[in-house]
């Protein structure tokens, strides 16, 4: 025993409670704003070609991160905003650990023209369908409610 | 250059819940339990001290400030690594084979339990502006003014209601499994072994906390909860704490003990980008063969007689095992079904129950998966001892959203 | 280093970079992301803590000691962090002590401008040892030009049936006379 007494009394108080408070605003980035102030009008995405490792970085980097290359500004593309389903998952458990009332389908969503992809919920409730390689659409919000963050994106339309 | 040797390892028990202690108290109790076992003073014989922690887990900033006393560290070198406690070791061994330190002392501890809301905390861990809005809604913080002081204690928790529901970041682990079952032709039966394996194993692991007589068909009808991953396919989380106390060979002679060596060691980290993340557990590979190469060992396959993978998924330690190259791409799943991977098979793979049978300790995760194969190499592991075990190997993973990871290699004298 | 044997640097040199102010944030200049992490724990208190708590629900301010040491330690813990052994026998200290340092606050918790100062400091309860041995609180009934190191005080308590088992079962420390 590495203690000579013992916490033996289970009315005896035994916990603390608190909270970490921890709102955060963070900035986007040099890319990261560019891509949101563009999303904001156009209802697009922006990518970096790294020419060194031939690769359309998504979401657009400052730097490719294989290679460390700086990327000019003037080598930006336009990409459409539609992607195909690479990895999808039937989430049914929320962050506290519950069930949700109805499940989400996460999907990691590889973009169109980019070697990239972006995390998206898929507008779909079939809940045993294989949702693999199906072609998607980012829905946005209307231009006026746009904030410029990925909250932009409501969901993702099947098109195919 | 010396070599460098673990002279001491101790452990609390690993709970579901530990109310009756702080974790203080629990770290206190691992380390002198683990200085016991080496037989030192730690305010006399240890040089440096070491302990594994993230702030988050504990809920404090700067956690650093509150570890000396309970690891014997007061008015001594002390430093916090924030990741796996298996980094420590790694820390260690640098600071011992510099010569700088000759006795170090490492700990890594879980006090999940003291923590509500552990799945907000790990989306807190996901990118911010790319991966994060995903998950939920996301209300625009008050900025007319700072926080109410002091907190309203309790506050209700806002993830409760539908309208500010966000989705539990395991969701990562559904879309990996998918892609691991996919490329490797495995089935979720094949990870419903893994779970029925390791909680069985539990049952010979007098610390283990998550032991059970399940079958794969217990496995297979729990619910889904990030398709295709389950719910007994995720290891539950459990308190406990970890200490490891490494020296050189020189004071390890001195001290009488028969040295089991750290003879390997490697880490790696991918790209935070899930976009270009190949989901391949990658760090595995590449921490493994940096391990090998420092070692010697050139067919892991053949020469390492046991090892502990990272299973906090259970497809998990299937896709660790053929990305440290102890089976081949796609091959993990025979030797589950022939059996290899027991602990009377011929590479067993987690006998301690692993993290689904002790339960998934956060940052001690690594320094579990060492303790059992430094008790294995001691001969010290009762029913599930295996015999004539030489070489083993610990690997772990810094679970969700991470492309990190470490692995340590332990050798008998 | 011979220069020859340097790389040609091929990583940004001069990173494009933007100055920012918080008011570009508030006035929307760049776009930003937002979070609010539901963040919140329920800590273990483990026994030594439990009893010093309970104790202050009932009034009585609780040390332990550590008979190796020669330290009687308050506020109590499970074992000594200078010999490394368990702490032993349970003592009732008083509610006295003196001032160890102190500091006069213009600024409430939320950092506002405040024009009657927060007075808090550390203070050396009487009994436990060695000096400075003790904890943090307010002082009152005092003003910021009476307070000195070196004052005695003595703890203003809660009516009983508000003490909730919490270091603010004290209210503050006032000045005291007497022994």
């Amino acid at each position: 025993m590495t203690f000579i007494e013992k916490q033996t009394d289970p009315t005896a108080p035994t916990h603390w409670r608190g909270n970490m408070q921890a709102d955060y605003f963070y900035s986007n980035g040099v890319a990261g704003d560019k891509l949101f102030k563009y999303i904001k009008n156009n209802d697009g995405f922006l990518a970096t070609p790294c020419k060194k490792c031939n690769k359309v970085l998504f979401p657009p980097r400052m730097y490719c991160e294989n290679c460390f290359e700086e990327i000019p500004e003037d080598q930006w593309i336009q990409v459409p905003a539609t992607g195909t389903v690479r990895l999808f998952t039937i989430a049914t458990i929320n962050a506290h650990g519950e069930k949700m009332k109805e499940p989400k389908i996460m999907a990691l969503i590889n973009i169109d023209e980019t070697d990239g992809a972006l995390l998206g919920v898929i507008n779909a409730k079939e809940w045993e369908k294989d949702y693999t390689d199906l072609k998607v659409k980012a829905i946005f919000k209307s231009k006026e409610e746009r904030e410029g963050t990925l909250k932009d994106i409501l969901y993702w339309n099947i098109i195919s | 250059m010396t070599r460098v040797c673990v002279i001491g390892i101790g452990h609390t028990d690993f709970n579901c819940m530990t109310p009756d202690v702080n974790w203080k108290d629990i770290m206190y109790e691992a380390c002198q339990k683990a200085y016991a076992d080496a037989s030192i003073d730690p305010r006399k014989d240890i040089t440096s001290f070491i302990t594994c922690a993230e702030d988050y887990w504990e809920g404090f900033s700067i956690f650093d400030e509150f570890v000396p006393d309970q690891i014997g560290a007061v008015l001594r070198p002390c430093c916090t690594v924030c990741g796996d406690g298996i980094y420590g070791l790694g820390t260690a061994y640098m600071q011992i084979q510099s010569g700088l330190m000759d006795v170090v002392s490492i700990e890594a501890h879980s006090k999940v339990s003291d923590l509500l809301t552990y799945g907000d905390v790990m989306l807190h861990a996901f990118d911010p502006i790319y991966d994060r809005p995903v998950s939920g809604p996301v209300e625009r913080p008050n900025y007319s003014g700072l926080p109410s002081y002091p907190p309203e204690n309790p506050k209700p928790l806002a993830g409760k209601t539908d309208e500010t529901e966000r989705v539990h970041p395991y969701f990562l682990a559904g879309l990996e499994m998918q892609h691991y079952l996919r490329n490797t032709n495995t089935t979720e039966e094949d990870c419903a072994m893994i779970a029925v394996k390791n909680k069985k194993n539990a049952f010979l692991n007098p610390y283990a906390d998550y032991e059970a007589n399940i079958t794969v068909d217990h496995v297979m009808k729990s619910e889904y909860c990030f398709k295709p991953l389950k719910k007994l396919d995720i290891s539950p989380n459990v308190d406990g704490a970890i200490c490891f106390v490494l020296a050189n060979e020189k004071i390890t002679r001195e001290l009488g003990i028969e040295p089991i060596y750290l003879s390997g060691f490697g880490w790696c980290s991918e790209t935070p980008w899930l976009s270009t993340r190949g989901m391949e557990a990658e760090y595995a590979k590449k921490s493994a063969a940096m391990a090998y190469k420092m070692a010697g060992i050139v067919n892991p396959r053949k020469e390492i007689n046991i090892a502990e993978i990272d299973d906090r998924f259970t497809y998990k330690e299937l896709q660790h095992l053929e990305a440290i190259g102890l089976a081949r791409k796609g091959e993990a799943k025979e030797l589950l079904r022939e059996g290899a991977l027991e602990i009377k098979g011929s590479i067993p793979i987690n006998s301690s129950g692993g993290s689904l049978g002790v339960g998934n300790s956060l940052e001690a995760t690594g320094l579990q998966k060492s303790l059992e194969i430094v008790t294995q190499l001691r001969g010290h592991a009762g029913k599930r001892q295996i015999p004539d075990v030489k070489v083993g190997l610990a690997q772990s993973w810094r679970e969700i959203p991470s492309g990190s990871g470490a692995v340590a290699i332990f050798t008998r004298g | 280093m011979e220069k020859s044997n340097k790389k040609e640097i091929t990583y940004p040199k001069n990173p494009a970079g933007t100055h920012l102010r918080s008011s570009d944030i508030r006035n929307k200049v760049i776009t930003h992301s937002w979070w609010e992490p539901e963040i919140q724990y329920a800590w273990s208190i483990g026994p030594a803590m439990s009893k010093f708590l309970h104790g202050l629900k009932e009034g009585k301010i609780l040390g332990i000691h550590c008979h190796k040491c020669k330290r009687l330690i308050t506020p109590p813990r499970s074992f000594c962090e200078y010999c490394y052994g368990p702490t032993d026998t349970w003592v009732e200290l008083k509610d006295t002590g003196t001032i160890n340092t102190y500091s006069i606050s213009y600024l409430d918790p939320n950092a506002n401008r405040i024009e009657d100062p927060i007075l808090i400091g550390v203070i050396s309860i009487d009994g436990a040892y060695p000096k400075p041995m003790g904890f943090m609180h307010y002082f009152g009934e005092m003003s910021k030009d009476e307070i000195k190191i070196g004052m005695r005080v003595k703890a203003v308590w809660k009516p009983e049936n508000e003490r909730e088992g919490a270091i603010t079962d004290i209210k503050y420390f006032k000045p005291y006379g007497g022994d």
